[in-house]
């Protein structure tokens, strides 16, 4: 997820937002300058880690690292004392730094971890590169789930239901522009038909109508409303906006008539397919349209005939 | 072809996990247009496509594809992995073109017609 186009981008704004304190461990092993390097050595291989802080009285005086350990038992020094061989020069970085700042620090300095200090410069934590990469991956997974539960929410919630007699009505507003929301009203459409049963091909047909409905009235119009009633007979599918309506429909509806914008058609729509489209999907197809006023879709789908009509 | 196999013939990174892998895909759709989609006779499908847009998981949800299969590398945003988890819709990612990942899938498309 990192280091690709979207991934990366996400990921680049999440290292300025996410403190170091975000992706710092806290079970931080430490010892002191009166250890013997051997003590270090045998700490390091428990734990595996590549290095470990050293502490005098609660404050960082050096930090010890394992090439640190391997001079000291190529040269023969690994039993004695850490105060004297430690490196006291130690780069340190805050908590309440953000993340990118700790990034730009592991790309300047040759270290594979950075000390943590508080406020009060007390050690508090200590920051490896792979600790800020499992960090920044659930927080990835955090905005997928995120976006899952308001998806999953959305569909329980949208549109207005009602029961009228044998009928359920569900009602739905589209606005002009927003296309991250086109396609609710199909999706509860396709539950609520899967739920009664009906025939997957005909839920299938109903559900892209409805779409290409919707996507109709984001893309072309300057707002409206899809209401749906569904019985035991039909599934009754209207769009209706509020302008600019349609000059020519009979050239509206001929396969590959469009005048999507070149931004539209980067997004995948504009082929002048929708209308043809939803007219093969439907058993009963009308479009009426107002130059000023707006246009009016109603379609209409048998719910029990599984033989796929119109231009099947 | 199953869609572990159009996974594993793709070299996939998969995204969304599919409920079941060893679902059979009778057919493929590769479009750059949602238009295309949404217009097509097939029924049973996974769609390839090199759009990357929340729209493009809608497209597969309003169609009922059996999984969507972005190509050219191409990453699709937290919104997009959060709307395929949403919708039970299997998502992955190829570092293969359209027409490359075309031509691997041709020959499991044969074999079920065969
Ligand atoms: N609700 C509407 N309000 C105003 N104009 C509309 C509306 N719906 C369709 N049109 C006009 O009719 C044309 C054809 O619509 P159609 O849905 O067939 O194709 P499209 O929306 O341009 O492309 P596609 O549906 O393939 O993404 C549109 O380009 C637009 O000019
Ligand atoms: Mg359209």
């Amino acid at each position: 997820m990192i280091g690709t186009a979207n991934g990366f981008s996400v990921a680049h704004e999440l290292v300025y937002t996410l403190k170091v304190r975000d992706a710092m461990r806290t079970d931080v092993i430490t010892v002191t300058p009166e250890n013997t390097l051997r003590e270090v050595q045998v700490l390091l291989r428990e734990h595996r880690f590549s290095g470990t802080p050293v502490l005098a009285d609660g404050r960082l005086v050096g930090i010890v690292s394992i090439e640190d350990i391997i001079n000291a038992l190529d040269r023969g020094h690994i039993s004695q004392r850490v105060a004297d061989w430690m490196t006291r020069s130690v780069v340190t970085i805050q908590d309440n730094m953000p993340l990118s700042r700790a990034v730009e620090f592991f790309q300047r300095y040759p270290y594979g971890r950075l000390p943590v200090l508080d406020s009060g410069g007390r050690l508090c934590g200590i920051l490896t590169p792979s600790d800020i990469i499992a960090r920044l991956m659930v927080e990835l997974n955090r905005l997928a789930e995120d976006a899952a539960r308001r998806e999953t929410d959305l569909m329980a919630r949208a549109g207005t239901r009602v029961t009228d007699g044998s009928e359920l009505k569900m009602d739905f507003r589209v606005s002009a522009g927003d296309f991250d929301n086109a396609g609710i009203a199909s999706a509860r459409i396709k539950a609520v038909l899967k739920e009664r049963g009906v025939d997957a091909r005909i839920v299938r047909r109903a559900a892209i109508a409805t779409y290409e409905a919707e996507t109709n009235i984001v893309i072309h119009s300057m707002g409206g409303k899809i209401h749906t009633a569904i019985n035991a007979e039909r599934v009754l599918v209207e769009a209706i906006d509020w302008g600019p309506g349609i000059e020519d429909v009979e050239k509206a509806m001929q396969p590959g008539f469009s005048t999507a914008s070149e931004l539209v058609r980067a997004m995948g729509f504009g082929a002048g397919m929708g209308l043809p489209n939803i007219q093969k999907c439907a058993d009963r197809f009308e479009i009426h349209s107002t130059v000023g006023s707006g246009t009016h879709l109603r379609i209409e789908l048998d719910l029990r005939s599984a033989v796929p009509q119109g231009g099947e | 072809m199953l869609l572990c196999e159009v996974a594993s013939r793709l070299e996939a990174e998969e995204l969304v996990r599919p409920e079941d892998p060893e679902v059979e895909v009778p057919s493929a759709v590769a479009a750059d247009l949602l238009s295309d989609i949404l217009a097509s006779r097939k029924e049973q499908f996974i769609i390839l496509t090199g759009l990357i847009s929340p729209q493009v998981i809608r497209t597969a949800e309003v169609v009922g594809a059996l999984a969507v299969v972005l190509v050219r590398g191409k990453h699709p945003t937290q919104e997009m992995i959060g709307l395929a988890r949403a919708h039970g819709i299997p998502l992955y990612t190829t570092m293969l073109p359209l027409f490359e990942s075309c031509v691997r899938l041709a020959p499991l498309v044969q074999r079920v017609r065969a």
